[in-house]
């Protein structure tokens, strides 16, 4: 099975205040069509992009994307509650 | 999963296709009728000249009105802005477009020569360089749609 990069955006995005795509947008300066793309795991952003998503999410980056499987929500709810998780660094 | 709807840059890309495709018939129309005579190699050349001057000239003027006359039309119709921004993806999606279109144009280029070798007359080669810039443009559009589809 390949593995790609999968993230929690949409969870995120949610959690955040219900947060629209086009807010999100806007925050990372890019088009609202690149956030569904990734959302949709059909579009992998650069590393600033995706660091500037994380940004916006006051989450590490290897908390909104993961290589391979994607974080559940529930643990982004630990991260976020300051529960330590097994791949913490 | 739900497919967005056509973006800017998809409608922009089918009215590009269809821009390049009625000029460029147009223009095969007339070359086609002077592909029959048999005229003096000096008038040939002048006569591929003009047209791809010409190409040129009515690619850029059509191009810019009917961009023009889609921006108003498409707004009044969805209410959509022309993208104030070009973000990553867009570029990525650019890049791949034109590297397609560059290979097209020079593989056309490359079997123009290789006709040059084969034909006594200009207008066979002139008319492949024609076909492929064509056809370039053409790849770069539909390059340009399938990539926004698959990635929306």
């Amino acid at each position: 099975m390949s593995k790609r990069i999968k993230n929690n955006v949409r969870a995120l995005r949610f959690e955040n205040g219900e947060m629209t795509q086009e807010q999100l947008a806007n925050k990372t300066r890019v088009t609202r069509q690149t956030i569904a793309a990734i959302e949709n795991n059909k579009y992998s952003p650069s590393l600033e992009l995706a660091f500037k998503i994380s940004d916006v999410f006051e989450l590490p980056i290897g908390k909104v994307f993961s290589y391979g499987t994607s974080d559940s929500l529930e643990d982004v709810h630990k991260i976020k509650g300051g529960g330590a998780r097994k791949t913490d660094i | 999963m739900k497919k967005e709807q056509l973006s800017y840059y998809e409608k922009k890309s089918i009215l590009s296709i269809i821009v390049l495709l009625m000029v460029y018939v147009s223009m095969f129309y007339d070359a086609a009728k002077y592909y029959e005579t048999e005229s003096p190699d000096q008038e040939i050349l002048n006569f591929w000249g003009n047209q791809f001057l010409e190409l040129f000239l009515c690619l850029i003027f059509i191009y810019f009105v009917t961009l023009a006359l889609f921006i108003k039309i498409n707004k009044k119709l969805t209410g959509e802005d022309r993208p104030k921004i070009k973000d990553e993806r867009d570029n990525a999606i650019e890049l791949k477009a034109i590297h397609a279109s560059y290979y097209v144009l020079a593989l056309g280029v490359f079997l123009a020569m290789l006709l040059a070798l084969r034909v006594e007359t200009f207008s066979p080669i002139f008319l492949m360089i024609m076909g492929s810039f064509m056809v370039s443009g053409i790849i770069a559009d539909v390059i340009r749609i399938v990539s926004y589809r698959k990635s929306s």
